[in-house]
C-alpha cells in the first residue's frame, strides 16, 4: 500500500516542493506541499500525512519545530530532513526530536525515492 | 688579647678574630670557629706552620701587607698565633674562593656547551673567539676551523658590506640587543647553505677586552609553522566563504535536479539529441553537487559519515564517473589493484571527489594513459596506498612547489580548489597525498591512507558487528534507523 501513501513536502523553495510533489506522483504517491511552518502544521493537522519531508532551513528555524510536531501529533509517521546546509546541531537536533534520516542537500531524486521506501517499509 | 688568652686558656679563634678586624663576619668565623687552640704545644705548632705560611704570604704578596696593621701590641707568641690564624683564615679562604672558581667555570662551560643555542663570541676585530657545540651543529663547522676566522664566514656573502660597519657600530656602543629586529636574518653554514637565524648580541668586558657573545637560534622551521599557519587561518576563512556558497548553491541545484528528472520522465516523446542533452545537464549537476558536499566537508561544520570502504571500488567508481566523459579525450585506464587490501575509514563521497579531481587533472593535462594501482604502504602494515600516473607532459618543480594551494591553477578555466580540497580530504582522513614528476615523463600522485585493520579509532568508530552497517548507498546521509 506503500504507493498510495500520502506525503506532505515542506521547503520554502517553492520550485522544489513543485518539483518534489510532480517527481513523487509520478512514483504513485499522493503529495501535499507547504512552504512555510504555519502552512505545515495545518496540513500535519489536516491531512495526517503517512510521511513527512521537510527542509530544516526554514525561515525561524522552524523546521525542529515541524518535527516536533509531527510526532506529537502522528507518532508513527516517519520524518525525513533536509538541510542545505550543516549548521552544528541543527541535524542531531532533528534526529533527537524524532526524525527518521537526515539528508543533505541536493539529494538525487534516486536517493530521495529510496529513501521513502525504506521508511515506509518499516 | 694575651690576657684573654691567659685567663681562659684557650683562645677561640671566634673571639681572636673578632678582636683582630673589628668585625665578626660570620661567614668568616663559620669557617674558623670550628678551630680552639692549647696554650702550649699547639703554639709551637702554629709556629712551624707559620713559617710554612710565611713563605707562601711571601710569595703571593697580598696577604702579607694586612699583617702589621693587625700586629702592633701583640707579643710574639700571640703575633705569630695570630699570623698563622690570619694566614689560616686566608689560605682556607683562597682554597674556597679556588674550589669556587672552579665551579663557577665548570657551571659556565656546562651552560655554554649544553645551551641549546649557538653561541659564538667575537673580539673587537670581528674574529671569532669560540663556538659552543650547538653552534657547530648549527654551523657545520668545527670549533677549531672557526676560530680566529673573522665572524663574517657565518654571514651570507650578501651581507657582507654592511656587516662589518654593523659590528663596528655595535662595538662602539654596545647594548644588548636582537639583530635585525623586525626582519629576518639569514646565517650561512659550512656548505654554503642558509638557515633563518634569530641572534641576540650581548657584551662582556674581560680584561683582553670587550667581547660580543652572540647567541644564534635556527628558526628555520619556526617560521615554517608560523607561515603554515598564517596560511591555514586564510584557508579556513576561505573554506567558510565555500561552505557558505555552497549552501546558496544547493537549493537551485536540487532544484534543477528534480526538473531535469521530470523532463526525463515526461511523457513526451523526447528527441535523442534531447535526452543526450538532458544526461549531460543531470550528470554534471550531480558533479556540482560533490563538490558542494566537498566544500561543505572542508569548511569541517559537518564531517560527512564514514563507512568501511574498499579503496578499490572508490577506484572504479571514480573511473566509470570519468569514464564516458574522457572518452572525448581518448583516455586510456590500466589498473593493478590488490584485492586483499584491507578497508579504509572513509567518506566515499569525499574520496572518490579525489580521484575524480585526480583523473581529470591528468586528462586535463593532455594523459593519454592512466595508471591506477593500490598496494599496502611499503614500510608500514597501517596503510594502503593508491597511486595514479600518467603519461602526460609532467609537471615543473616550481609548479609541484604550489600545486596544493588554494586556488592555483595552470587551467585556463580551473578553480584552483581540486588539488587542494583534495588534500584537505586525504589528511582529514588521517593520510597525505604526494606527487612526483619528472618533465616529459608524466606525474605521480601518491596518495597514503590508514587502513582499518590497524586504526582502532577507525573500529572504534565501526557499528556494532550485530548491526546492519550503515547504508553506503547515501553517503551524506546520517541514519538514525536504531534510535527509534
Amino acid at each position: 500500500m506503500a504507493a498510495q501513501a500520502k506525503i506532505l513536502i515542506v521547503d520554502d523553495e517553492r520550485d522544489l516542493v513543485d518539483a518534489y510533489v510532480r517527481l513523487l506522483e509520478r512514483s504513485g504517491y499522493r503529495c501535499v506541499g507547504a512552504f512555510d511552518a504555519n502552512q505545515a502544521i495545518q496540513m500535519i493537522d489536516a491531512e495526517s500525512p503517512d510521511l513527512v519531508i521537510t527542509d530544516l532551513s526554514l525561515p525561524d528555524n522552524s523546521g525542529v519545530e515541524i518535527v516536533r510536531r509531527v510526532r506529537a501529533k502522528l507518532p508513527v509517521t516517519p520524518i525525513i530532513v533536509m538541510s542545505g546546509h550543516n549548521t552544528p546541531g541543527l541535524h542531531e537536533a532533528a534526529q533527537a526530536a524524532g526524525a527518521y534520516i537526515s539528508l543533505l542537500k541536493p539529494v538525487s531524486i534516486a536517493e530521495l525515492r529510496r529513501v521513502i521506501g525504506e521508511a515506509l517499509a518499516r | 688579647m694575651t690576657c684573654y688568652l691567659g685567663a681562659r686558656g684557650k683562645a677561640t679563634v671566634n673571639s681572636l678574630m673578632a678582636r683582630n678586624d673589628g668585625s665578626n663576619n660570620p661567614a668568616e668565623s663559620g669557617a674558623l670557629n670550628h678551630l680552639s687552640i692549647d696554650r702550649g704545644r699547639p703554639i709551637r705548632i702554629a709556629l712551624y706552620y707559620a713559617v710554612g705560611a710565611l713563605i707562601w704570604i711571601a710569595i703571593s704578596g697580598r696577604v702579607l701587607s694586612l699583617m702589621p696593621a693587625h700586629s702592633y701590641a701583640l707579643n710574639l707568641s700571640v703575633n705569630t698565633l695570630l699570623l698563622y690564624l690570619v694566614v689560616s683564615h686566608y689560605t682556607k679562604t683562597i682554597r674556597i674562593s679556588v674550589a669556587a672558581q672552579e665551579e663557577a667555570l665548570l657551571r659556565a662551560r656546562g651552560y655554554f656547551e649544553s645551551a641549546v643555542e649557538g653561541i659564538v663570541s667575537v673580539d673587537s676585530a670581528g674574529m671569532i673567539c669560540q663556538l659552543n657545540p650547538h653552534g657547530q651543529e648549527l654551523f657545520g663547522y668545527d670549533e677549531e676551523e672557526l676560530v680566529g676566522q673573522p665572524i663574517e664566514v657565518l654571514v651570507p656573502q650578501r651581507f657582507h658590506y654592511r656587516h662589518g660597519a654593523h659590528r663596528d657600530g655595535f662595538f662602539k656602543a654596545p647594548k644588548s640587543r636582537m639583530m635585525g629586529r623586525g626582519m629576518e636574518v639569514a646565517a650561512r653554514r659550512k656548505d654554503g647553505s642558509e638557515f633563518s637565524a634569530e641572534i641576540s648580541l650581548n657584551v662582556v668586558h674581560t680584561r683582553s677586552g670587550k667581547l660580543i657573545i652572540a647567541f644564534v637560534a635556527d628558526i628555520s622551521e619556526r617560521l615554517v609553522m608560523e607561515r603554515e599557519a598564517r596560511r591555514n587561518e586564510t584557508v579556513d576563512a576561505l573554506a567558510a566563504v565555500a561552505a557558505g556558497v555552497a549552501h546558496e548553491l544547493n537549493n537551485p541545484l536540487a532544484v534543477m535536479a528534480a526538473r531535469i528528472e521530470l523532463m526525463l520522465l515526461s511523457d513526451q516523446d523526447l528527441s535523442a539529441q534531447m535526452r543526450d542533452d538532458l544526461l549531460v545537464l543531470q550528470k554534471n549537476i550531480e558533479r556540482a553537487s560533490r563538490i558542494s558536499h566537498s566544500m561543505l566537508s572542508i569548511a569541517r561544520q559537518r564531517p560527512g559519515v564514514r563507512y568501511a570502504m574498499d579503496m578499490n571500488v572508490a577506484v572504479e567508481e571514480a573511473m566509470l564517473i570519468v569514464g564516458p566523459e574522457a572518452r572525448g579525450g581518448m583516455l586510456r585506464y590500466e589498473t593493478n589493484l590488490d584485492r586483499s587490501l584491507p578497508e579504509v575509514m572513509a567518506e566515499p563521497t569525499g574520496l572518490e571527489q579525489v580521484l575524480i579531481n585526480l583523473i581529470l587533472n591528468a586528462r586535463d593535462a593532455g594523459a593519454r594513459l592512466i595508471r591506477i594501482e593500490t598496494a599496502r604502504a611499503p614500510g608500514s602494515a597501517a596503510h594502503l596506498q593508491l597511486s595514479i600516473s600518467d603519461d602526460g607532459p609532467g609537471i615543473k618543480s616550481d609548479v609541484i612547489a604550489k600545486l596544493f594551494r588554494p586556488f592555483f591553477t595552470t587551467k585556463p578555466k580551473g578553480t584552483g580548489l581540486g588539488l587542494w580540497l583534495s588534500q584537505r580530504i586525504v589528511q582529514d582522513h588521517g593520510g597525505s597525498i604526494k606527487v612526483e614528476s619528472v618533465a616529459g615523463k608524466g606525474a605521480t600522485f601518491t596518495i597514503t591512507l590508514p587502513t582499518i585493520d590497524e586504526s582502532s579509532a577507525a573500529r572504534a568508530a565501526l557499528p556494532a558487528r550485530d548491526e546492519p552497517p550503515a547504508p553506503p548507498q547515501i553517503p551524506a546521509a546520517r541514519s538514525n534507523q536504531s534510535g527509534r
